[in-house]
């Protein structure tokens, strides 16, 4: 057993990197808030049922070399471009980015990635106190 | 890491809107400048285009000025017959600076370049944070 494969550390860890990449997709829009004809971009939201399944998910054993792993390497998250074509309003130059939308979007993956690290504490916490001694 | 080259997308946007702000500083500052002999175009206004392109190092969508253009529209008239630049009619040519359009523009830019300063932040505290795990 080690720490990285522990289920709840694991879906943390999934999470926290959902989110960065997220952070990144809404940075991309703010930051083309004035290109023309931009529409602004999502990522297709985190599926809890998958990312079970993915975190449990044993590999096959390799004992050799020219062994293939058997699990499908895991892809990055899909940027959907289709959630925001049905834009509240478009500014005559085609730009489609509502400041407003990406700030509530930014604001939110802040308060979920403040939420997946404080699990992440609190587990590490967990370990410590079965650990004991001076902490 | 998406956090860095979430930083790294803000500041791009944040450069493009500088630039901006320059171009609206350099409509400002000439929006009385009249050709230097009689005859000569006064200052004219200067546009500006963003356009996003994709930067392969960060695999993003940055955004960078397109092109500063001219605007081509006519110049304003003023009636000054004793203007040493006036023409047989007395009428002056002054640039085609509207300063309505250039403060809407200066503070498009800098709402713009705001949203992008509170996104840095937010990617900033958010890198933060993980770092403060280590501390425990």
């Amino acid at each position: 057993m080690s720490i990285t494969n522990l289920t709840l550390m694991n879906m943390a860890q999934q999470k926290l990197n959902w989110l960065s990449e997220r952070q990144s997709v809404l940075s991309q829009n703010i930051a083309n808030a004035d290109s023309p004809s931009y529409r602004s971009q999502d990522l297709t939201p985190i599926d809890f049922k998958r990312q079970v399944e993915e975190v449990s998910k044993l590999p096959v054993a390799v004992t050799e070399g020219s062994h293939l792993t058997g699990t499908a390497p895991r892809g990055d998250y899909r940027i959907d471009k289709s959630s925001y074509k049905e834009v509240y309003e478009a500014s005559p130059n085609g730009n489609g980015v509502v400041l407003e939308e990406q700030m509530i979007a930014v604001q939110d993956t802040k308060l979920q990635y403040d939420l997946a690290l404080n699990l992440y504490s609190k587990q590490v916490g967990m370990f410590r106190t079965a650990l004991g001694g001076n902490r | 890491m998406d956090l860095n080259s979430a930083i790294k997308i803000s500041a791009s946007g944040m450069r493009a809107q500088g630039t901006r702000l320059r171009v609206i500083s350099e409509n400002v500052a000439n929006a009385d400048s009249l050709g230097s002999v009689k005859g000569e175009d006064p200052y004219r206004r200067k546009t500006i285009v963003f356009e996003n392109y994709v930067n392969r190092g960060e695999d993003a969508e940055m955004v960078r000025v397109s092109k500063i253009g001219r605007d081509d529209s006519e110049f304003e008239l003023g009636y000054e017959p004793f203007h040493p630049l006036a023409d047989e009619d007395g009428y002056v040519r002054r640039p085609n600076v509207n300063s309505l359009i250039e403060m809407m523009d200066m503070r498009e830019a800098q709402r713009t370049y705001e949203a992008n300063l509170s996104s840095i932040e937010m990617a900033r505290n958010m890198l933060q944070r993980t770092v403060d795990l280590l501390r425990g």
